[in-house]
Protein backbone atom coordinates (compact mmCIF):
# COMPACT_ATOMS: atom_id res chain seq x y z
CA UNK A 1 0.00 0.00 0.00
CA UNK A 2 2.68 2.48 0.96
CA UNK A 3 4.58 2.19 -2.34
CA UNK A 4 1.24 2.64 -4.13
CA UNK A 5 0.59 5.89 -2.24
CA UNK A 6 4.09 7.06 -3.06
CA UNK A 7 3.40 6.28 -6.70
CA UNK A 8 0.13 8.23 -6.61
CA UNK A 9 1.87 11.25 -5.07
CA UNK A 10 4.52 11.03 -7.78
CA UNK A 11 1.70 11.04 -10.38
CA UNK A 12 2.57 7.61 -11.73
CA UNK A 13 0.05 6.49 -14.34
CA UNK A 14 -2.30 3.54 -13.74
CA UNK A 15 -0.49 1.64 -16.49
CA UNK A 16 2.95 2.18 -14.92
CA UNK A 17 1.61 1.20 -11.52
CA UNK A 18 -0.06 -1.94 -12.92
CA UNK A 19 3.08 -2.92 -14.87
CA UNK A 20 5.16 -2.70 -11.67
CA UNK A 21 2.68 -4.88 -9.77
CA UNK A 22 2.50 -7.33 -12.68
CA UNK A 23 6.30 -7.66 -12.70
CA UNK A 24 6.26 -8.73 -9.06
CA UNK A 25 3.03 -10.72 -8.73
CA UNK A 26 2.28 -11.88 -12.29
CA UNK A 27 -1.21 -11.62 -13.71
CA UNK A 28 -4.38 -12.72 -11.93
CA UNK A 29 -6.52 -15.22 -13.81
CA UNK A 30 -10.04 -14.64 -12.66
CA UNK A 31 -12.30 -17.51 -11.74
CA UNK A 32 -15.34 -17.60 -13.96
CA UNK A 33 -18.52 -19.52 -13.56
CA UNK A 34 -22.08 -19.65 -14.73
CA UNK A 35 -24.41 -19.24 -11.82
CA UNK A 36 -28.17 -19.44 -11.72
CA UNK A 37 -28.56 -19.90 -15.49
CA UNK A 38 -30.39 -22.56 -17.44
CA UNK A 39 -29.96 -23.27 -21.12
CA UNK A 40 -33.18 -22.38 -22.94
CA UNK A 41 -32.63 -24.06 -26.28
CA UNK A 42 -35.65 -26.25 -27.12
CA UNK A 43 -34.75 -29.60 -28.77
CA UNK A 44 -36.50 -28.91 -32.08
CA UNK A 45 -34.78 -25.56 -32.51
CA UNK A 46 -31.45 -27.00 -31.42
CA UNK A 47 -31.82 -29.76 -34.02
CA UNK A 48 -32.54 -27.21 -36.75
CA UNK A 49 -29.48 -25.17 -35.74
CA UNK A 50 -27.32 -28.31 -35.72
CA UNK A 51 -28.49 -29.20 -39.23
CA UNK A 52 -27.26 -25.79 -40.44
CA UNK A 53 -23.96 -26.28 -38.62
CA UNK A 54 -23.51 -29.72 -40.20
CA UNK A 55 -24.18 -28.23 -43.63
CA UNK A 56 -21.52 -25.58 -42.98
CA UNK A 57 -19.08 -28.28 -41.83
CA UNK A 58 -19.69 -30.36 -44.96
CA UNK A 59 -19.08 -27.31 -47.16
CA UNK A 60 -16.00 -25.96 -45.36
CA UNK A 61 -14.28 -29.01 -43.88
CA UNK A 62 -14.77 -27.88 -40.31
CA UNK A 63 -17.40 -26.82 -37.80
CA UNK A 64 -17.81 -23.07 -37.44
CA UNK A 65 -15.28 -21.83 -34.88
CA UNK A 66 -16.44 -19.20 -32.39
CA UNK A 67 -14.01 -17.34 -30.13
CA UNK A 68 -15.79 -15.93 -27.06
CA UNK A 69 -14.12 -13.49 -24.71
CA UNK A 70 -14.69 -10.57 -22.41
CA UNK A 71 -12.48 -7.50 -22.87
CA UNK A 72 -11.95 -5.08 -20.02
CA UNK A 73 -12.24 -5.39 -16.28
CA UNK A 74 -15.94 -6.15 -15.90
CA UNK A 75 -16.20 -9.71 -14.61
CA UNK A 76 -19.83 -10.57 -15.32
CA UNK A 77 -19.14 -13.72 -17.25
CA UNK A 78 -22.63 -15.29 -17.31
CA UNK A 79 -23.61 -13.86 -20.70
CA UNK A 80 -20.39 -14.97 -22.39
CA UNK A 81 -20.62 -18.43 -20.89
CA UNK A 82 -24.30 -18.94 -21.73
CA UNK A 83 -23.53 -18.04 -25.36
CA UNK A 84 -20.47 -20.33 -25.37
CA UNK A 85 -22.47 -23.28 -24.03
CA UNK A 86 -25.44 -22.60 -26.33
CA UNK A 87 -23.14 -22.55 -29.36
CA UNK A 88 -21.50 -25.79 -28.24
CA UNK A 89 -25.00 -27.25 -27.87
CA UNK A 90 -25.79 -26.08 -31.40
CA UNK A 91 -22.76 -27.96 -32.73
CA UNK A 92 -20.13 -25.21 -32.97
CA UNK A 93 -16.53 -25.55 -31.91
CA UNK A 94 -16.31 -22.82 -29.27
CA UNK A 95 -13.00 -21.49 -28.01
CA UNK A 96 -13.54 -19.75 -24.70
CA UNK A 97 -10.75 -17.22 -24.30
CA UNK A 98 -11.82 -16.12 -20.82
CA UNK A 99 -12.56 -12.85 -19.08
CA UNK A 100 -10.69 -9.68 -18.05
CA UNK A 101 -8.78 -9.79 -21.31
CA UNK A 102 -7.08 -7.02 -23.22
CA UNK A 103 -8.80 -6.45 -26.58
CA UNK A 104 -5.55 -7.56 -28.24
CA UNK A 105 -5.70 -10.89 -26.34
CA UNK A 106 -9.04 -11.60 -28.01
CA UNK A 107 -7.70 -10.57 -31.42
CA UNK A 108 -4.68 -12.87 -30.99
CA UNK A 109 -6.96 -15.76 -29.97
CA UNK A 110 -9.24 -15.20 -32.96
CA UNK A 111 -6.33 -15.09 -35.40
CA UNK A 112 -4.48 -18.10 -33.93
CA UNK A 113 -7.67 -20.17 -33.80
CA UNK A 114 -8.70 -19.29 -37.38
CA UNK A 115 -12.06 -18.19 -35.98
CA UNK A 116 -15.14 -17.87 -38.16
CA UNK A 117 -16.70 -15.48 -35.65
CA UNK A 118 -15.61 -13.49 -32.61
CA UNK A 119 -18.17 -12.85 -29.87
CA UNK A 120 -17.28 -10.22 -27.30
CA UNK A 121 -19.37 -9.65 -24.20
CA UNK A 122 -19.24 -6.17 -22.67
CA UNK A 123 -21.39 -5.01 -19.77
CA UNK A 124 -19.20 -2.17 -18.56
CA UNK A 125 -20.56 0.56 -20.83
CA UNK A 126 -17.25 0.78 -22.68
CA UNK A 127 -18.55 -1.21 -25.65
CA UNK A 128 -17.71 1.44 -28.26
CA UNK A 129 -14.06 1.73 -27.21
CA UNK A 130 -13.52 -1.98 -26.56
CA UNK A 131 -15.23 -3.19 -29.74
CA UNK A 132 -13.17 -0.72 -31.77
CA UNK A 133 -9.99 -2.00 -30.12
CA UNK A 134 -10.86 -5.65 -30.82
CA UNK A 135 -11.57 -4.84 -34.49
CA UNK A 136 -8.35 -2.77 -34.77
CA UNK A 137 -6.43 -5.63 -33.15
CA UNK A 138 -7.83 -8.07 -35.72
CA UNK A 139 -6.97 -5.76 -38.63
CA UNK A 140 -3.43 -5.25 -37.31
CA UNK A 141 -2.92 -9.03 -37.43
CA UNK A 142 -4.40 -9.65 -40.87
CA UNK A 143 -7.72 -10.83 -39.41
CA UNK A 144 -9.87 -7.88 -40.45
CA UNK A 145 -12.11 -10.27 -42.38
CA UNK A 146 -13.10 -12.18 -39.22
CA UNK A 147 -16.59 -10.95 -38.28
CA UNK A 148 -17.21 -9.62 -34.77
CA UNK A 149 -20.48 -9.61 -32.84
CA UNK A 150 -21.08 -7.89 -29.51
CA UNK A 151 -23.33 -8.85 -26.64
CA UNK A 152 -24.04 -6.76 -23.59
CA UNK A 153 -25.83 -3.79 -22.12
CA UNK A 154 -25.87 -1.62 -25.22
CA UNK A 155 -28.20 1.41 -25.38
CA UNK A 156 -30.21 1.49 -28.60
CA UNK A 157 -28.44 4.54 -30.13
CA UNK A 158 -25.10 2.76 -29.73
CA UNK A 159 -26.17 -0.22 -31.87
CA UNK A 160 -25.79 1.81 -35.07
CA UNK A 161 -22.47 3.18 -33.82
CA UNK A 162 -21.16 -0.35 -33.20
CA UNK A 163 -22.34 -1.38 -36.66
CA UNK A 164 -20.54 1.64 -38.11
CA UNK A 165 -17.34 0.41 -36.43
CA UNK A 166 -17.76 -2.90 -38.29
CA UNK A 167 -19.61 -4.96 -35.67
CA UNK A 168 -21.83 -7.40 -37.58
CA UNK A 169 -24.54 -7.94 -34.96
CA UNK A 170 -25.36 -6.61 -31.50
CA UNK A 171 -27.22 -8.63 -28.89
CA UNK A 172 -28.77 -7.01 -25.84
CA UNK A 173 -30.93 -8.31 -22.99
CA UNK A 174 -33.87 -7.89 -25.40
CA UNK A 175 -32.44 -10.86 -27.33
CA UNK A 176 -33.42 -13.43 -24.73
CA UNK A 177 -34.32 -16.06 -27.35
CA UNK A 178 -31.11 -18.09 -27.53
CA UNK A 179 -32.18 -19.94 -30.66
CA UNK A 180 -32.63 -16.61 -32.42
CA UNK A 181 -29.19 -15.45 -31.25
CA UNK A 182 -27.59 -18.67 -32.51
CA UNK A 183 -29.42 -18.35 -35.81
CA UNK A 184 -28.26 -14.75 -36.33
CA UNK A 185 -24.68 -15.74 -35.46
CA UNK A 186 -24.84 -18.44 -38.15
CA UNK A 187 -26.24 -15.86 -40.60
CA UNK A 188 -23.15 -13.72 -40.00
CA UNK A 189 -20.76 -16.68 -40.46
CA UNK A 190 -22.52 -17.90 -43.61
CA UNK A 191 -22.56 -14.36 -45.00
CA UNK A 192 -18.83 -13.94 -44.35
CA UNK A 193 -17.97 -17.34 -45.84
CA UNK A 194 -20.09 -16.87 -48.99
CA UNK B 1 -4.46 -15.89 -50.41
CA UNK B 2 -2.97 -18.90 -52.19
CA UNK B 3 -1.39 -21.72 -50.19
CA UNK B 4 2.01 -20.72 -51.60
CA UNK B 5 1.54 -17.20 -50.23
CA UNK B 6 0.32 -18.61 -46.90
CA UNK B 7 3.43 -20.82 -46.67
CA UNK B 8 5.72 -17.88 -47.43
CA UNK B 9 4.02 -15.79 -44.72
CA UNK B 10 3.98 -18.70 -42.25
CA UNK B 11 7.76 -19.05 -42.58
CA UNK B 12 8.04 -15.55 -41.17
CA UNK B 13 5.76 -16.34 -38.26
CA UNK B 14 2.57 -14.73 -39.61
CA UNK B 15 -0.02 -16.25 -37.26
CA UNK B 16 -2.98 -15.62 -39.53
CA UNK B 17 -1.24 -17.60 -42.25
CA UNK B 18 -0.21 -20.37 -39.85
CA UNK B 19 -3.77 -20.60 -38.51
CA UNK B 20 -5.27 -20.93 -41.99
CA UNK B 21 -2.77 -23.64 -42.91
CA UNK B 22 -3.60 -25.52 -39.69
CA UNK B 23 -7.26 -25.54 -40.77
CA UNK B 24 -6.24 -27.27 -44.02
CA UNK B 25 -4.57 -30.00 -41.95
CA UNK B 26 -7.75 -30.43 -39.87
CA UNK B 27 -9.98 -30.71 -42.93
CA UNK B 28 -11.35 -34.29 -43.10
CA UNK B 29 -12.50 -34.05 -46.74
CA UNK B 30 -10.62 -36.11 -49.38
CA UNK B 31 -9.75 -33.01 -51.43
CA UNK B 32 -7.66 -31.72 -48.52
CA UNK B 33 -5.03 -34.48 -48.97
CA UNK B 34 -3.42 -33.06 -52.15
CA UNK B 35 -3.56 -29.61 -50.59
CA UNK B 36 -1.63 -30.88 -47.56
CA UNK B 37 0.92 -32.60 -49.79
CA UNK B 38 1.52 -29.32 -51.68
CA UNK B 39 1.86 -27.32 -48.45
CA UNK B 40 4.37 -29.79 -46.99
CA UNK B 41 6.30 -29.82 -50.27
CA UNK B 42 6.53 -26.03 -50.08
CA UNK B 43 7.99 -26.34 -46.57
CA UNK B 44 10.17 -29.39 -47.26
CA UNK B 45 13.43 -27.47 -46.73
CA UNK B 46 12.50 -26.73 -43.12
CA UNK B 47 13.96 -28.72 -40.22
CA UNK B 48 11.47 -30.98 -38.44
CA UNK B 49 10.68 -30.01 -34.87
CA UNK B 50 9.89 -32.20 -31.92
CA UNK B 51 6.45 -33.22 -30.72
CA UNK B 52 6.01 -33.38 -26.96
CA UNK B 53 2.87 -34.98 -25.53
CA UNK B 54 1.44 -33.87 -22.20
CA UNK B 55 -1.29 -36.15 -20.97
CA UNK B 56 -3.10 -36.90 -17.71
CA UNK B 57 -6.47 -36.94 -16.03
CA UNK B 58 -8.86 -33.94 -16.21
CA UNK B 59 -7.94 -31.12 -13.85
CA UNK B 60 -4.39 -32.24 -13.01
CA UNK B 61 -3.02 -28.99 -14.39
CA UNK B 62 -1.94 -29.81 -17.94
CA UNK B 63 -3.02 -26.48 -19.46
CA UNK B 64 -1.54 -24.41 -16.67
CA UNK B 65 1.72 -26.32 -16.99
CA UNK B 66 1.73 -25.80 -20.77
CA UNK B 67 1.72 -22.03 -20.30
CA UNK B 68 4.71 -22.14 -17.95
CA UNK B 69 6.51 -24.79 -20.00
CA UNK B 70 6.27 -22.89 -23.29
CA UNK B 71 7.99 -19.90 -21.72
CA UNK B 72 10.62 -22.11 -20.10
CA UNK B 73 11.39 -23.79 -23.44
CA UNK B 74 11.99 -20.38 -25.02
CA UNK B 75 14.21 -19.43 -22.07
CA UNK B 76 16.12 -22.71 -22.60
CA UNK B 77 16.93 -21.56 -26.14
CA UNK B 78 14.16 -23.12 -28.26
CA UNK B 79 13.59 -21.02 -31.40
CA UNK B 80 9.78 -21.12 -31.11
CA UNK B 81 7.01 -23.23 -29.58
CA UNK B 82 3.52 -24.21 -30.75
CA UNK B 83 0.81 -25.69 -28.56
CA UNK B 84 -2.07 -27.90 -29.75
CA UNK B 85 -4.58 -28.26 -26.92
CA UNK B 86 -7.24 -30.93 -27.43
CA UNK B 87 -10.52 -30.79 -25.52
CA UNK B 88 -13.49 -33.15 -25.90
CA UNK B 89 -16.26 -32.84 -28.46
CA UNK B 90 -19.83 -33.60 -27.47
CA UNK B 91 -20.93 -37.12 -28.42
CA UNK B 92 -24.50 -35.76 -28.45
CA UNK B 93 -24.26 -32.58 -30.51
CA UNK B 94 -20.82 -32.72 -32.14
CA UNK B 95 -20.00 -29.31 -30.68
CA UNK B 96 -17.16 -28.52 -28.28
CA UNK B 97 -16.27 -25.97 -25.64
CA UNK B 98 -12.52 -25.56 -25.75
CA UNK B 99 -11.34 -23.92 -22.55
CA UNK B 100 -7.59 -24.43 -22.48
CA UNK B 101 -6.94 -20.87 -23.64
CA UNK B 102 -8.36 -19.50 -20.40
CA UNK B 103 -5.49 -21.12 -18.48
CA UNK B 104 -2.61 -20.21 -20.72
CA UNK B 105 -1.51 -16.66 -21.02
CA UNK B 106 1.50 -15.90 -23.14
CA UNK B 107 3.26 -12.57 -22.69
CA UNK B 108 1.77 -10.08 -25.14
CA UNK B 109 1.62 -11.63 -28.53
CA UNK B 110 5.01 -13.20 -28.67
CA UNK B 111 5.71 -14.16 -32.30
CA UNK B 112 7.64 -17.20 -31.02
CA UNK B 113 4.51 -18.76 -29.49
CA UNK B 114 1.45 -20.16 -31.25
CA UNK B 115 -1.55 -21.70 -29.47
CA UNK B 116 -4.29 -23.70 -31.16
CA UNK B 117 -7.32 -25.38 -29.60
CA UNK B 118 -8.62 -28.54 -31.22
CA UNK B 119 -11.85 -30.47 -30.67
CA UNK B 120 -11.39 -34.21 -30.19
CA UNK B 121 -14.20 -35.07 -32.58
CA UNK B 122 -15.60 -37.42 -29.92
CA UNK B 123 -13.19 -40.26 -30.63
CA UNK B 124 -11.48 -42.19 -27.87
CA UNK B 125 -7.73 -42.08 -27.44
CA UNK B 126 -7.12 -38.60 -26.03
CA UNK B 127 -6.32 -36.82 -29.29
CA UNK B 128 -8.31 -35.90 -32.40
CA UNK B 129 -8.09 -37.67 -35.77
CA UNK B 130 -6.41 -34.55 -37.12
CA UNK B 131 -3.91 -34.03 -34.30
CA UNK B 132 -1.08 -35.81 -36.09
CA UNK B 133 -1.95 -33.98 -39.31
CA UNK B 134 -1.62 -30.63 -37.58
CA UNK B 135 1.69 -31.79 -36.06
CA UNK B 136 3.00 -32.62 -39.54
CA UNK B 137 2.55 -28.94 -40.42
CA UNK B 138 3.55 -27.33 -37.14
CA UNK B 139 6.79 -29.32 -36.83
CA UNK B 140 7.85 -27.66 -40.11
CA UNK B 141 7.28 -24.23 -38.57
CA UNK B 142 8.16 -24.66 -34.87
CA UNK B 143 11.12 -26.18 -33.03
CA UNK B 144 8.82 -27.75 -30.42
CA UNK B 145 5.13 -28.61 -30.70
CA UNK B 146 3.44 -29.41 -27.38
CA UNK B 147 0.30 -31.53 -27.69
CA UNK B 148 -1.93 -31.34 -24.65
CA UNK B 149 -4.39 -34.24 -24.74
CA UNK B 150 -7.95 -34.43 -23.61
CA UNK B 151 -8.10 -35.28 -19.91
CA UNK B 152 -7.61 -39.05 -20.07
CA UNK B 153 -8.27 -42.13 -18.00
CA UNK B 154 -6.18 -45.26 -17.79
CA UNK B 155 -6.31 -46.48 -21.37
CA UNK B 156 -6.12 -43.50 -23.74
CA UNK B 157 -2.57 -43.57 -25.00
CA UNK B 158 -2.86 -42.52 -28.65
CA UNK B 159 -0.54 -39.56 -27.95
CA UNK B 160 2.50 -41.86 -27.79
CA UNK B 161 1.87 -42.71 -31.47
CA UNK B 162 2.35 -39.05 -32.38
CA UNK B 163 4.78 -37.54 -29.90
CA UNK B 164 8.56 -37.94 -29.85
CA UNK B 165 8.31 -37.98 -26.07
CA UNK B 166 5.23 -38.15 -23.85
CA UNK B 167 4.93 -36.96 -20.26
CA UNK B 168 2.15 -38.07 -17.94
CA UNK B 169 1.01 -35.38 -15.52
CA UNK B 170 -0.10 -36.71 -12.13
CA UNK B 171 -1.37 -34.50 -9.34
CA UNK B 172 -0.60 -34.88 -5.64
CA UNK B 173 -2.69 -37.73 -4.22
CA UNK B 174 -3.07 -38.88 -7.84
CA UNK B 175 -2.74 -42.52 -6.87
CA UNK B 176 -1.08 -45.04 -4.59
CA UNK B 177 1.55 -47.60 -5.57
CA UNK B 178 -1.07 -49.99 -6.96
CA UNK B 179 -2.38 -47.33 -9.37
CA UNK B 180 1.16 -46.67 -10.52
CA UNK B 181 1.84 -50.38 -11.13
CA UNK B 182 -1.14 -50.84 -13.45
CA UNK B 183 -0.93 -51.43 -17.18
CA UNK B 184 -2.02 -48.82 -19.70
CA UNK B 185 -1.36 -45.13 -19.28
CA UNK B 186 1.36 -45.72 -16.66
CA UNK B 187 3.44 -47.91 -18.97
CA UNK B 188 3.90 -45.73 -22.00
CA UNK B 189 5.12 -42.25 -21.00
CA UNK B 190 8.79 -41.31 -21.27
CA UNK B 191 8.58 -39.34 -18.05
CA UNK B 192 6.26 -38.19 -15.28
CA UNK B 193 5.37 -34.76 -13.97
CA UNK B 194 3.92 -34.29 -10.50
CA UNK B 195 1.93 -31.06 -10.83
CA UNK B 196 0.88 -28.60 -8.13
CA UNK B 197 4.28 -28.95 -6.42
CA UNK B 198 3.34 -25.92 -4.33
CA UNK B 199 1.10 -28.29 -2.36
CA UNK B 200 4.27 -29.33 -0.56
CA UNK B 201 4.46 -32.68 1.20
CA UNK B 202 1.55 -34.20 -0.77
CA UNK B 203 3.48 -33.63 -4.02
CA UNK B 204 6.67 -35.00 -2.51
CA UNK B 205 4.92 -38.10 -1.17
CA UNK B 206 3.26 -38.81 -4.53
CA UNK B 207 6.62 -38.38 -6.29
CA UNK B 208 8.26 -40.80 -3.85
CA UNK B 209 5.49 -43.41 -4.27
CA UNK B 210 5.64 -43.11 -8.06
CA UNK B 211 9.44 -43.29 -8.13
CA UNK B 212 9.35 -46.43 -5.97
CA UNK B 213 6.71 -48.03 -8.20
CA UNK B 214 8.71 -47.24 -11.33
CA UNK B 215 11.75 -49.15 -9.99
CA UNK B 216 9.77 -52.31 -10.76
CA UNK B 217 9.60 -51.27 -14.41
CA UNK B 218 12.07 -51.98 -17.16
CA UNK B 219 13.56 -48.61 -18.10
CA UNK B 220 14.30 -45.79 -15.66
CA UNK B 221 11.98 -42.84 -16.27
CA UNK B 222 12.29 -39.38 -14.77
CA UNK B 223 9.82 -37.97 -12.23
CA UNK B 224 9.82 -34.17 -11.99
CA UNK B 225 7.83 -32.19 -9.43
CA UNK B 226 6.62 -28.91 -10.94
CA UNK B 227 4.54 -25.93 -9.93
CA UNK B 228 3.23 -23.38 -12.37
CA UNK B 229 2.58 -21.12 -9.36
CA UNK B 230 6.13 -21.03 -7.96
CA UNK B 231 7.87 -22.11 -11.17
CA UNK B 232 9.68 -24.95 -9.40
CA UNK B 233 10.70 -27.81 -11.69
CA UNK B 234 9.50 -26.16 -14.90
CA UNK B 235 13.00 -25.29 -16.14
CA UNK B 236 14.13 -28.84 -15.29
CA UNK B 237 11.23 -30.26 -17.35
CA UNK B 238 12.03 -27.89 -20.22
CA UNK B 239 15.68 -28.98 -20.16
CA UNK B 240 14.69 -32.67 -20.21
CA UNK B 241 12.37 -32.04 -23.17
CA UNK B 242 14.97 -29.98 -25.03
CA UNK B 243 17.49 -32.82 -24.63
CA UNK B 244 15.03 -35.37 -26.02
CA UNK B 245 14.58 -36.72 -29.55
CA UNK B 246 12.78 -34.98 -32.39
CA UNK B 247 11.53 -35.70 -35.88
CA UNK B 248 10.08 -39.17 -35.39
CA UNK B 249 6.57 -38.29 -36.59
CA UNK B 250 7.42 -39.42 -40.11
CA UNK B 251 8.33 -42.91 -38.77
CA UNK B 252 4.79 -43.19 -37.42
CA UNK B 253 3.14 -42.70 -40.81
CA UNK B 254 2.52 -46.43 -41.48
CA UNK B 255 0.62 -46.68 -38.20
CA UNK B 256 -1.24 -43.41 -38.79
CA UNK B 257 -2.17 -44.53 -42.30
CA UNK B 258 -3.47 -47.88 -41.01
CA UNK B 259 -5.53 -46.04 -38.39
CA UNK B 260 -6.97 -43.83 -41.12
CA UNK B 261 -7.84 -46.87 -43.26
CA UNK B 262 -9.50 -48.52 -40.25
CA UNK B 263 -11.47 -45.33 -39.48
CA UNK B 264 -12.65 -44.90 -43.06
CA UNK B 265 -13.05 -48.48 -44.29
CA UNK B 266 -12.94 -50.72 -41.22
CA UNK B 267 -11.31 -54.12 -40.86
CA UNK B 268 -12.19 -55.00 -44.44
CA UNK B 269 -10.23 -51.94 -45.57
CA UNK B 270 -7.20 -53.10 -43.57
CA UNK B 271 -7.40 -56.51 -45.26
CA UNK B 272 -7.51 -54.88 -48.70
CA UNK B 273 -4.51 -52.72 -47.72
CA UNK B 274 -2.59 -55.84 -46.65
CA UNK B 275 -3.44 -57.44 -50.00
CA UNK B 276 -2.41 -54.35 -51.99
CA UNK B 277 1.21 -54.15 -50.82
CA UNK B 278 3.78 -56.28 -48.98
CA UNK B 279 3.72 -53.78 -46.11
CA UNK B 280 2.06 -50.52 -45.18
CA UNK B 281 5.43 -48.77 -45.45
CA UNK B 282 5.75 -50.12 -48.99
CA UNK B 283 2.26 -48.85 -49.86
CA UNK B 284 3.18 -45.38 -48.54
CA UNK B 285 6.46 -45.39 -50.46
CA UNK B 286 4.70 -46.43 -53.66
CA UNK B 287 2.26 -43.53 -53.39
CA UNK B 288 4.58 -40.75 -52.30
CA UNK B 289 3.78 -40.65 -48.60
CA UNK B 290 0.73 -40.26 -46.40
CA UNK B 291 -1.29 -37.82 -48.51
CA UNK B 292 -0.69 -39.67 -51.77
CA UNK B 293 -1.51 -42.97 -50.11
CA UNK B 294 -4.79 -41.61 -48.74
CA UNK B 295 -5.75 -40.32 -52.16
CA UNK B 296 -4.81 -43.60 -53.90
CA UNK B 297 -6.49 -45.81 -51.34
CA UNK B 298 -9.59 -43.60 -51.31
CA UNK B 299 -9.77 -43.73 -55.11
CA UNK B 300 -9.42 -47.52 -55.12
CA UNK B 301 -12.19 -47.82 -52.54
CA UNK B 302 -14.46 -45.47 -54.51
CA UNK B 303 -13.81 -47.58 -57.61
CA UNK B 304 -14.65 -50.70 -55.67
CA UNK B 305 -17.96 -49.15 -54.64
CA UNK B 306 -18.92 -48.67 -58.29
CA UNK B 307 -17.87 -52.07 -59.67
CA UNK B 308 -20.12 -54.96 -58.66
CA UNK B 309 -18.26 -57.72 -56.89
CA UNK B 310 -17.82 -60.64 -59.38
CA UNK B 311 -18.42 -63.13 -56.60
Amino acid sequence: MEPSIACALARVTTGEWADALRAVFGEYRAITGVDGQSLELPPAQAAALRARVEAFAAAHGRRPRLVVGKPGLDGHSNGAEVIAVAARHAGWDVIYAGIRLAPDDIAVSAVEEDADLVGVSILSGSHLELAAQVIDGLRARGGGDIPVVVGGIVPRPDVARLEALGVRAVFTPADYDLAQVMSRMLDVVEGAAA
Amino acid sequence: MTDAALCAAARHGDKRAIARLVSAFEDPRPQAAPRRAAILAALADRPIGRVVGLTGAPGVGKSTLVGALAGALLAAGERNVAVVAVDPSSPLTGGALLGDRTRVRFAGDDPRLYFRSQASGAIAGGVARATHQVCRLLTRLFATVIVETVGVGQGEIEIVRIADTTWLVVQPHGGDAIQFLKAGVMEVPDGFVISKGDLGSAAGATAATLTAALRLGTAARPVIVTSAVTGVGVAELAAAIAAGPRGRLVDREPYLFERWVADEYGQAGLRRLAAAAPSTAAYLAAHGGLDGAQLAFGAAEACRDRVPDPA
